[in-house]
């Protein structure tokens, strides 16, 4: 009952600008759930918020029943946008000093995804090409065992093929028995059948949650074209 | 995907697939089905849908799943020809509703059908 | 203790060039040494480059702990998403500008006696002086060097959480508190108060061949300090803990 993401009208204001408004919403275990709105609707501000990385300014997120804060990262397995790693490790090291870390973190798992994503695990982190360092980010944070794995942007400027094994990488490796997935992404179309439902976002507001099969069904509409009618 | 449109909810238009696949006997009775993962897999696909598919096709009785081993298509002759028969018979309700609402006769559409077909077949020879 | 061991080769990995630097420069100051006794010979200057490393190194663990928590700052979440309690992910960092201080200083000290054996006699009068001096220091430059390095490690906190409530201008703030804190300790410190709190267990430390007025230490002075570096550490992994954003 209590293991799921609850916020509960969570605002959150920075200097200049509110970056989310009034946000209630639950996230069961079990689900792929993107994350979808246009660029500073506050998408990464709300994934933020349910990995306990950012406070709310207002309102309350809980985790499993538990007030979000830094020591959610033991249920909540994160990654930015921006891959940042540290840039002292090789590939290997990284995955061990992961492994260290997370008492969730599967070191014969990672190593799998490892190498099914070709990554060379002598490899010095700081000198990975942009796709690369998309890939070590599903190794990391794919070969934790927690609950939830909240990743953003993970598609973003990458090319097709990268995408493609990130998203193969989620199928194989996300246990949906006990794992739900939520990522942000603009790449819609790429993510519509991968994901149960969706959260859109407006200028920080919720505009909808919902299943991706009831759009089509009520509205026989792919996200894509939804959002182009609920956006204007 | 693509392959999929927005039309009609993405499990079922997996299950059409699986459908046209027993029927031509791409898939034949008894045979394998990927697991829910691979078939994920191959399209890209959420599990869960995967898995929405595969139950709803083992309501209908045309897959059937053994514990431990996986998901099979069903052994059961009669259920595969009833779908087979069920097919036909949507396909053809739709195909004479479109020709009756531009107004053609029983004679026309029969006559029509008869010919194209011959034509196919010698296209075939 | 694993979790703890990664912990702390990853922050020796962050900061070690640093460090390395530092073991470089202690080399080419005991060769600066080393020319200074030729051109000026049998003078103690020889030992002002030597004595001023020393001195230098008060601020060794505040510096290393700085230019750690600088390369966190680059992809804070990394950090602040390790589930360990702040008081962990801080001590390490300590730890390890602790040890590097150490060694710096050994090495140092390594340095200065090779340095002095051919020039003996020059030191000769003051020698005894010279090395329980060099005893008297050592700890005392550990200690005031933790402490500055926990006024570096709450500021910074102070200034993390600042950055999201005020924006640029935090920098300004703290830069203000460090200076309005270190003042109200200064006066504090010359205070009746103070006095009558810390001056118990006094140990008086004389070196008549090199200074002419003994150092004289309280055990309440450790005692008082000691609180001071508790408090700020305490202070510090609350921040973080509860008031830092990544």
């Amino acid at each position: 009952m209590s293991d799921v993401i609850r916020m509960t009208n969570v605002t959150k204001k920075y200097i200049k600008q509110t970056a989310l408004k009034d946000i209630s919403l639950t996230v069961p275990i079990g689900k792929i759930i993107g994350v979808v709105g246009g660029n500073g609707s506050g998408k990464s501000t709300l994934l933020k918020l349910m990995s306990g990385l950012s406070l709310p300014t207002s309102g309350s997120v809980t985790v499993n029943g538990e007030k979000a804060n830094r020591k959610t990262g033991k249920v909540v397995s994160y990654s930015s946008e921006l891959s940042s790693f540290y840039p002292i490790f090789t590939v290997r090291e990284a995955m061990r000093f992961q492994a260290s870390q997370f008492v969730d973190f599967n070191l014969a798992k990672a190593e799998e995804i490892m190498k099914l994503m070709r990554l060379d695990p002598h490899m010095k982190v700081k000198a990975l090409s942009k796709g690369n360092r998309g890939r070590l980010q599903i190794v990391l944070t794919l070969a934790r065992e927690a609950p939830y794995i909240l990743m953003d942007e993970p598609l973003s400027g990458l090319d097709p093929m990268v995408r493609e094994s990130i998203v193969k990488g989620m199928i194989s490796y996300v246990d949906l028995k006990s794992q739900t997935l939520i990522m942000t992404s603009h790449e819609v179309a790429e993510i519509e059948t991968l994901i149960d439902s969706f959260i859109a976002l407006k200028d920080g507001s919720l505009l909808k949650m919902a299943d991706v099969e009831e759009l089509h069904e009520t509205e026989a509409l792919r996200i894509a074209d939804w959002m182009k009618k609920a956006y204007i | 995907m693509d392959e999929f449109n927005a039309s009609k909810p993405i499990y079922l238009q997996l299950a059409d697939r699986i459908h046209r696949q027993i029927i031509s006997g791409e898939l034949k009775a008894g045979e394998k089905l990927p697991s829910i993962r691979d078939m994920g897999l191959k399209f890209n696909m959420n599990p869960n849908t995967v898995q929405r598919t595969y139950s709803e096709l083992e309501r209908e009785g045309i897959l059937e799943t053994k514990r431990g081993q996986g998901t099979f298509v069903s052994e059961r002759q009669d259920r595969l020809i009833h779908q087979r028969d069920k097919l036909k018979q949507e396909q053809i309700e739709q195909f004479v509703r479109v020709m009756r609402e531009m107004g053609y006769s029983a004679a026309e559409i029969l006559s029509g059908l008869k010919e194209y077909l011959n034509n196919v077949e010698k296209g075939d020879e | 203790m694993r979790q703890w061991s990664a912990l702390f080769i990853k922050d020796f990995k962050l900061t070690r060039t640093v460090f390395f630097i530092g073991l470089v420069m202690n080399v080419l100051i005991a060769m600066l040494t080393l020319y200074m006794g030729r051109v000026a010979d049998d003078s103690l200057l020889m030992f002002v480059p030597l004595a001023i490393a020393v001195a230098i190194h008060v601020v060794y663990v505040p510096l290393i702990v700085f230019i750690d928590l600088k390369s966190e700052g680059n992809h804070l979440h990394l950090w602040l998403n390790n589930p360990q309690p702040a008081y962990k992910l801080l001590l390490s960092k300590i730890a390890n500008g602790l040890m590097m201080m150490v060694i710096s200083l050994t090495m140092l000290y390594a340095l200065s006696r090779l340095l002095i054996e051919p020039n003996f006699s020059l030191i000769e009068p003051y020698w005894t002086d010279t090395w329980r001096m060099g005893w008297f220091i050592f700890p005392h430059m550990i200690w005031i060097s933790i402490e500055l390095c926990t006024w570096v490690m709450v500021l910074w906190a102070i200034y993390q959480y600042l950055k999201l409530k005020i924006g640029r201008w935090s920098w300004a703030v703290v830069a203000g508190a460090a200076v309005l804190s270190e003042g109200l300790n200064a006066l504090f410190k010359t205070s009746d108060p103070y006095r009558y709190v810390t001056e118990w267990g006094g140990i008086t430390y004389q070196f008549p061949t090199i200074l002419s007025e003994p150092i004289q230490t309280f055990a309440g002075g450790y005692i008082y300090d000691f609180i001071i570096i508790i408090g700020l550490f305490i202070l510090t992994a609350w921040l973080v803990d509860n008031k830092v954003e990544g």
